[in-house]
């Protein structure tokens, strides 16, 4: 687990918030919708394997 | 002294990239702030450990002791966890949640520690009768 992380989630966040803007310009609302929520998705994948991998360590710190 | 420190950067560090996000409206900034408290947990997990190593120590001086130990750990693990979840969907505007989690910890202490309670009446009944 490291800092990362955080850089690595910022900068999707902001790319995505940029895409967003764009197609919402553009007049592509239901894309840009779509957009986002692959990125969610995207990033969601990455913290679900952290919060397994920070249980499992809990799991053995208070050997349970 | 050095841990408070990193962790303190790491969260003033997240605040000002939330502050960033949130100019877009961005749905991220709960996944950052839920990350900032992963990586803050795993940094005092070297810490949590050695305090559990030396009361483990105490654990193998004495012997009657050991489910009573193992039970403590059980409850500070399951209240680590509800705690953090709890805070996670504090932070991300979902209060309601957040109890429903804490009450959902508390009824599970209760459950694991309803054995240990019906041993020590059974103990005190014993002895009462004992007099």
């Amino acid at each position: 687990m490291e800092v990362n992380l955080i850089f690595k989630i910022a900068a999707i966040g902001i790319v995505v918030a940029i895409i967003h803007r764009l197609l919402v310009q553009s007049g592509r609302d239901e894309q840009a919708l779509m957009v986002t929520i692959a990125g969610l998705v995207a990033v969601m994948f990455i913290v679900v394997n952290q919060i397994n991998e920070l249980f499992s360590v809990i799991k053995t710190l208070f050997e349970l | 002294m050095n841990i408070i420190l990193k962790i303190i950067i790491i969260c003033v560090f997240t605040a000002i990239i939330s502050i960033v996000l949130k100019n877009f409206s961005s749905p991220f900034i709960p996944v950052l702030s839920l990350c900032c408290g992963l990586i803050c947990i795993y940094l005092l997990i070297p810490y949590i450990r050695n305090i559990i190593d030396y009361i483990s120590k105490f654990r193998h001086n004495t012997s009657n002791a050991d489910s009573v130990i193992k039970l403590t750990f059980k409850i500070a693990a399951i209240s680590v966890i509800c705690e953090f979840g709890g805070q996670l969907c504090c932070d991300s505007g979902a209060e309601y949640l957040a109890s429903k989690i804490l009450f959902a910890g508390k009824i599970v202490i209760m459950w694991i520690t309803i054995p240990h309670f019906i041993n020590l009446f059974e103990k005190i009944i014993s002895y009462i009768w004992l007099l």
